[in-house]
């Protein structure tokens, strides 16, 4: 099992090296020019323009550029926004946090509902429970998040007066940003002593409607995954083989079919939540979540070239990770697999 | 066992009695906390107008200059010298970072100068080493030499005479930093804080800034001026413009940015809110490159101007929320010449014209449509279309064409460009910044004039406005100036977008500033 860890970690260098070449290359396939976004309407003189073209090393040949930035990113320094003049690293660690929070919940919010409502309409196949189901789950789907998210707001915060309606906390609260988590920054003892439960309860508030906004479409993907890859399995010859055994239904729905079952939603579920930190930028303009998603956005109309090379570094790396761990998971549920692997 | 619960409850709803919190929804995030070295007002908002103070500034709610850290000031014989006396009761804030040992005095002015200018000021490499605006405003070369005279009097000496130094100096970019903080950075080695945990003399002081999320600024009891009616300031960033009002209306914000065009009219009926606007400046319009042919004739350019039907791109463009345009000045600015008549919209008088200048079967050209939504210009290609369907109407067969903004930019620096749309938002409240920025030769290399129009009479008589100090014989030759503009057409002028904020009823004492801050100084909550 270790060897197998250890060869995955091992592939992540050539993804790594291939995405950096590649993000360097389509950052400045882009067309425009960083300096001339800087100036902006007000222009410059061309000798003031072509200084600022040699301060930013943008006047060195390509393959030089290139050769410049990995140099730095193999000591660890990705660079300095063009924009902001801070470390690039820096202005990622600093949102991070609030898109891995906002994802990790949408996340399992998916999660718990969506298996739950698959198994449902698995099991009552082609009855009104399952029409029903999967009718939520297609219009999930298809829901435009810009405008879901808004409608949430409306009933919930404007009309109903349930929950805020953008931010990650009540401008009443100042919490220290520690881990950039906030739900370990407001428990720490100075402000449990300060302002007792009162912010973590201002921030689960908070992330209730943008997780619930955000985790609407893999909801419904969890959904109609869990529920066609049940149906298959139940139709198996080995479920058949339990039943003729007598086995109570309960024992064979949970430790023979949903468990084999699991297998594609894992690797589903891996997947989406990938694309939730990549795509996180809807669910963040909405409800004003200050996470990457907003940053990129920006950093890619600035033409901020270090910020988009090393947030696609940083975000790829991440999200190799998470396959690596899913192949893992996908190891521990699947014996098949686990056996080859102790071979 | 309930008692705690209620004595801290009690304890809350008096702290909430007590401490005014004012919350603004403002919609980006500041690059930095430094005039200085920022160009945006999402910046200027979030430091000029709160931490920093300048020698002079702009009257609250209008472009008038008025004494601030200076109290006084005097100006040479040859126009050329300034002397500035300051005053000698500013403190700086003390913060959990910082504790000043001083009031503020001519060594910070000084410093805070100097960085900008000497190349081998401690502080000049930090955070990039450019300063934009210092560079755009010429105050490089405008400034030879900065003097202390005692420690309240400093003498700034210019290399020629100019009038617009004085609005210059109250821009957001020349900010009084404090040299005692960059000195202690310094020693402890990290003078790249200087920008991001700012130290100032203004109304609010530096809290805390969460990315993308919240800036907060306690109220400066000590401010030189009376400490602000409020206790705490708080910028809740909120990109989505329609999320700014549902918050607006949950209480959750006191003041919105910009609210969305489409909000406008339900804002204006909710009667716990109020809605205020104000004349922006700015000016959006339609340059003829007077390079090309057939540009280069005047009667050509005149015509253009009768063939575009202003009225109905405000009406359809900016949803009425702007006024159409005679002139490159903004009405809100002083030396606006209001006797100026604009070309009608005629289509026949357009057609009569392009005959006489040898087109009266039309000709074939190119429109540039802004890729970028802007106060001055929500809505380039859509303005194109009608533009392209007037200039159908008298001959002129156009073609739409836009890049990505730089290279919209840089192309248009190069002259490649025949009809382009762009506009402008004035900096200083000076008609300079217009005339000359955008219309003088100097304009020209730096790309900044795109009707790359360069007209000897009125090039002279913007430059000559430039060095004289009274207003009233500046004001006299810019309406001079603006007749030539008129007559010579190198623009279609096409609109002055108006700014709105809108607010509860809560709030008291804030008015909207003409060069489009947010300023929170004299805001209350009732």
């Amino acid at each position: 099992m270790l060897s197998y860890i250890a060869k995955k970690f091992a592939e992540l260098i050539p993804t790594l090296v291939g995405i950096s070449i590649l993000s360097f290359i389509l950052v400045r396939l882009v067309p425009g020019d960083p300096v001339l976004l800087l100036l902006g309407e007000r222009g410059a003189d061309p000798k003031v323009y072509t200084q600022m073209k040699k301060d930013m090393g943008l006047d060195l040949p390509l393959w030089r550029q290139y050769g410049r930035y990995m140099g730095k990113v193999l000591k660890g320094d990705l660079g300095t926004s063009i924009v902001s003049k801070r470390p690039v690293a820096d202005e990622f660690w600093d949102r991070f946090p609030a898109t891995l929070e906002l994802g990790l919940l949408a996340m399992v919010f998916a999660i718990c509902i969506g298996i739950p409502l698959g198994v449902i309409a698995a099991l009552k196949r082609q009855t009104i429970w399952d029409y029903f189901l999967m009718g939520i789950s297609i219009t999930g789907y298809s829901m435009p998040i810009f405008w879901w998210g808004l409608l949430l707001i409306l009933l919930f915060s404007v009309n109903l007066g349930l929950t805020p309606v953008s931010g990650r906390l009540s401008v009443m609260f100042d919490v220290e940003p520690w881990t950039g988590f906030l739900f370990i920054d407001t428990l720490t003892p100075e402000v449990l002593k300060e302002e007792g439960l009162a912010p973590f309860w201002s921030a689960v508030k908070h992330i209730i409607l943008p997780s619930f906004a955000m985790g609407t479409i893999p909801l419904a993907v969890m959904a109609r995954m869990t529920r066609s890859s049940l149906l298959e399995i139940l139709g198996e010859d080995f479920i058949r083989t339990a039943k003729a055994k007598g086995l109570p239904t309960r024992i064979i729905l949970i430790n023979h079919a949903l468990r084999n079952a699991l297998i594609p939603i894992i690797t589903t579920a891996g997947l989406l939540f990938g694309s939730i930190i990549t795509g996180a930028i809807l669910t963040e303009t909405i409800f004003s979540w200050p996470g990457i998603g907003k940053w990129f956005v920006t950093s890619i109309r600035a033409i901020d070239y270090p910020v988009i090379q090393g947030g696609i570094l940083l975000i790829t790396t991440f999200i190799v990770l998470i396959n690596i761990l899913v192949d893992i998971l996908y190891a521990w549920v699947n014996p098949q697999m686990r056996k080859e692997l102790q071979k | 066992m309930l008692k705690p619960w209620i004595g801290a409850l009690v304890f809350l709803i008096f702290q909430g009695l007590q401490a005014k919190t004012f919350v603004y929804c403002s919609e980006g995030s500041p690059t930095a906390f430094n005039p200085q070295i920022t160009t945006d007002g999402t910046s200027n908002n979030a430091s000029a107008h709160t931490v920093y103070n300048r020698l002079v500034e702009f009257k609250y709610g209008s472009t008038e200059i008025i004494p601030s850290l200076a109290k006084s000031w005097t100006i040479s014989k040859d126009r050329k010298t300034y002397t500035f006396t300051l005053r000698k009761d500013v403190p700086f804030h003390k913060t959990k970072y910082f504790t000043p040992s001083r009031m503020l005095n001519a060594d910070d002015v000084i410093f805070s100068f100097n960085r900008q200018r000497d190349k081998n000021h401690p502080f000049h490499k930090i955070g990039g080493g450019r300063y934009e605006y210092f560079e755009g405003m010429e105050m490089g070369t405008l400034i030879s030499g900065i003097k202390k005279i005692d420690n309240h009097k400093i003498e700034i000496t210019l290399t020629k005479p100019e009038a617009p130094f004085l609005a210059n100096m109250a821009m957001s970019f020349m900010s009084i930093l404090s040299k005692e903080y960059g000195d202690q950075l310094l020693k402890l080695g990290t003078p790249d804080k200087i920008d991001h945990r700012p130290i100032g003399t203004g109304p609010f002081a530096f809290k805390r800034y969460v990315k993308d999320n919240m800036i907060r600024f306690t109220a400066f009891d000590k401010f030189f001026e009376g400490a602000p009616k409020i206790d705490q300031l708080v910028f809740s960033i909120t990109p989505d413009p329609s999320v700014r009002y549902q918050k607006l209306k949950t209480g959750e914000c006191h003041l919105i940015i910009e609210p969305a065009p489409a909000d406008l009219t339900a804002m204006r009926k909710n009667h716990k809110l109020i809605l205020m606007d104000g004349p922006g400046l700015n000016v959006g319009y339609l340059a003829m490159n007077t390079q090309k042919k057939p540009y280069d004739n005047k009667l050509v350019r005149q015509a253009i101007n009768h063939a575009l039907n202003k009225k109905a791109y405000i009406d359809a463009i900016y949803l009425g929320n702007a006024m159409v345009a005679k002139n490159p000045l903004p009405p809100s600015l002083w030396s606006y010449n209001k006797n100026i008549k604009d070309y009608s919209y005629n289509p026949k008088l357009a057609k009569e014209l392009l005959k006489k200048a040898g087109h009266s079967k039309g000709f074939e050209t190119e429109i540039w449509t802004l890729p970028v939504t802007r106060p001055y210009n929500p809505n380039g290609k859509k303005m194109g279309e009608m533009m392209q369907a007037d200039l159908a109407k008298v001959g002129i067969k156009a073609k739409l064409i836009s890049y990505d903004w730089s290279t919209y930019l840089k192309k248009a620096r190069d002259g490649e460009h025949h009809l382009i749309q762009l506009g402008w938002t004035g900096d200083n409240g000076d008609p300079d910044n217009f005339l000359n920025v955008l219309l003088g030769c100097s304009g020209v290399k730096a790309g900044s004039n795109v009707a790359r129009w360069c007209h000897s009479k009125f090039n002279e008589l913007i430059v000559k406005a430039k060095m004289l100090t009274k207003q009233k014989q500046r004001a006299a030759l810019y309406a001079k100036a603006q007749k030539i503009f008129k007559d010579e057409a190198p623009w279609a002028p096409i609109a002055h977008s108006i700014i709105y904020r809108a607010m509860s009823d809560k709030v008291k004492g804030y008015q909207i500033d003409p060069l489009g801050g947010d300023i929170f100084r004299y805001v209350d909550l009732k």
